[in-house]
């Protein structure tokens, strides 16, 4: 079953287009990783399914449903996270204060109980966090600060996860541990996975299905192994032809 | 000495005044970026709901804090819809510094039309007649403003810290678009800002009413006197203003006796221009430690 379905999507920033008859699927249960160079509108596609940005034309679907009119707080509702480039951790407040506002919504609806217990849940799964629990989010490292973007969206226990850009900024040894741990998530089973990457390789690794875009526009789409193996994304992506 | 003292107390209780309509500022310049600039009017229209029920009509001294807390709560939602939503959507950024300063005229205006141009004497429900404790005489008014004012800031600041909305409060203030993915209503928390600023700038009205007189004007000089208040705690800061509330409230009596009551408000607006000079956030503007 497709849980989120992109339909000819044109987003534009005043007269700039940014995305142009952008259209892609994904089914239940899947890591799908659309990869493409800065500026190819991988961060924009993000924003507008996460209600941030509204689209000038096309639709977005969720289960079927249209979600492109409904504003970013409403989306978050339907059980879709979103983990924004750069992390966004909210960097006055503690790692604690972080991960329950990552489960607002759960907390208003009254399962606070349940929500403490999936935050030692967080916490085993990132044992760094509970080391700085009460410190202040914004003197963590980058990967740290990763680690607590990632762990604030999944205490609000969502169907999709959107990962936007998850390598930014950090140095490649954590990045093998960034990924390492979405690989983890994803074995769980227990939820779709949307990502969103410059570092095209180490995206197909993990992915199933993937979507190549350019300036605004899907060129290519094929599995990860597919791709990885394609001659034109090893030459312009992966590095190949360069050496 | 004793008289040293007195005017210790008496420049806290002003500048807990202060302190409270500046944490009006505070409140809905860290949501929205915005704030009421006619804050002033607004105290000042809850020192005449104040008067109008308590001493022209004689009600209950706590049903007419009800009634201030409810014309407060209506006035913020009235101001939000007129003055903020509008500009927050409008290119301008500063469209809501005419919009609030126009909203506090009308306001002006309506009660001097409607109801009076004068200034009437507003008597203190705790009585004024001065307690004495060893030779010094304190207005029972004036350890009331300072109870309430401490009391409220520190309320509203503990709810920031400790419950879930107070915490989606602090979220909207750093990162508002972050917060909407965490599924917080940003508008909502915006207006309750407004919400809670406007009631707690009616209350100050009536606890400095039998202190200054109640009319059309008291709240100008006010407003802008918090207004420096904030800027010298830090706009962004909590508890900033009690300090900023402090130093201003402070040298203002002090100065008013020693130097001259002219110069009052001098050393205060030196201050002010000091802190902008040397720390543009406030003594106690954010500190956030970014690493990228």
């Amino acid at each position: 079953m497709k849980i989120l379905e992109i339909k000819d999507l044109v987003v534009n920033y005043g007269k700039v287009a940014a995305l142009k008859e952008i259209s892609l699927e994904i089914e239940e249960g899947e890591l799908v990783a659309v990869i493409g160079s800065n500026g190819a509108g991988k961060t924009t596609t993000m924003n507008t399914i996460s209600g941030l940005l509204s689209p000038t034309s096309g639709d977005i679907l969720l289960n079927g449903k249209s979600i492109c009119k409904i504003p970013a707080h409403q989306v978050a509702a339907l059980n879709i996270s979103h983990v924004p480039e750069g992390r966004k951790v909210f960097a006055s407040m503690s790692v604690k204060d972080n991960l329950l506002l990552g489960a607002y919504l759960r907390i208003r609806k009254g399962e606070k109980k349940q929500v403490i217990a999936d935050i030692d849940d967080i916490y085993s799964i990132f044992p760094r966090l509970k080391e700085r629990e009460n410190q202040q989010s914004g003197t963590l490292s980058g990967g740290e600060q990763q680690m607590l973007a990632l762990g604030r969206a999944l205490v609000s226990k969502p169907k999709l996860l959107l990962l936007d850009e998850p390598s930014m900024g950090l140095a490649p040894v954590i990045i093998d541990e960034v990924f390492k741990l979405i690989n983890t998530i994803k074995k769980r089973g227990d939820m779709t996975i949307f990502l969103v990457e410059q570092l095209a390789y180490r995206a197909l690794e993990v992915a199933d299905r993937a979507y190549v875009v350019e300036q605004g526009n899907i060129s290519l789409t094929g599995t990860g192994k597919e791709l990885m193996t394609n001659p034109e994304v090893r030459k312009a992506y992966l590095g190949a032809g360069k050496s | 000495m004793e008289q040293f003292i007195q005017l210790l107390i008496s420049g806290i209780a002003q500048g807990m005044i202060y302190s409270l309509v500046a944490f009006g500022y505070n409140i809905t310049f860290s949501t929205s970026r915005s704030f009421n600039f006619s804050h002033g009017n607004f105290l000042m229209l809850g020192g005449v709901v104040g008067l109008i029920f308590f001493i022209n009509n004689q009600v209950p001294f706590l049903a007419m804090v009800l009634a201030v807390v409810f014309v407060g709560l209506i006035m913020g939602l009235i101001l939000y819809k007129t003055s903020i939503e509008p500009s927050l959507k409008s290119k301008s950024n500063y469209a809501w510094i005419l919009a609030t300063l126009a909203f506090g005229i009308i306001l002006k205006n309506i009660v001097e039309v409607f109801w009076s141009t004068d200034d009437f004497r507003f008597d203190s429900p705790l009585g004024n007649a001065p307690i004495r404790i060893m030779g010094i005489g304190v207005l029972p008014q004036e350890i009331l403003i300072i109870i309430v004012a401490i009391c409220i800031v520190v309320a509203v600041e503990s709810f920031k810290k400790y419950t879930i909305f107070g915490k989606a409060i602090v979220a909207v203030s750093e990162d508002k678009h972050t917060a909407s993915l965490m599924g917080i209503n940003q508008q909502f928390v915006i207006l309750f800002s407004f919400l809670l600023s406007s009631v707690i700038a009616c209350l100050a009205g009536v606890l400095v009413a039998p202190i200054t007189m109640v009319g059309a004007t008291m709240g100008t000089v006010l407003g802008v006197k918090a207004y420096a208040v904030s800027i010298i705690g830090g706009l962004e800061s909590g508890y900033g203003v009690l300090l900023g509330g402090l130093i201003i409230g402070l040298s203002e009596a002090f100065t008013a006796r020693y130097i001259s009551t002219g110069y009052k408000d001098a050393p205060g607006f030196l201050i002010l221009i000091l802190v902008l000079l040397f720390l543009p956030s406030g003594i106690f503007g954010k500190k956030i430690f970014k690493k990228v």
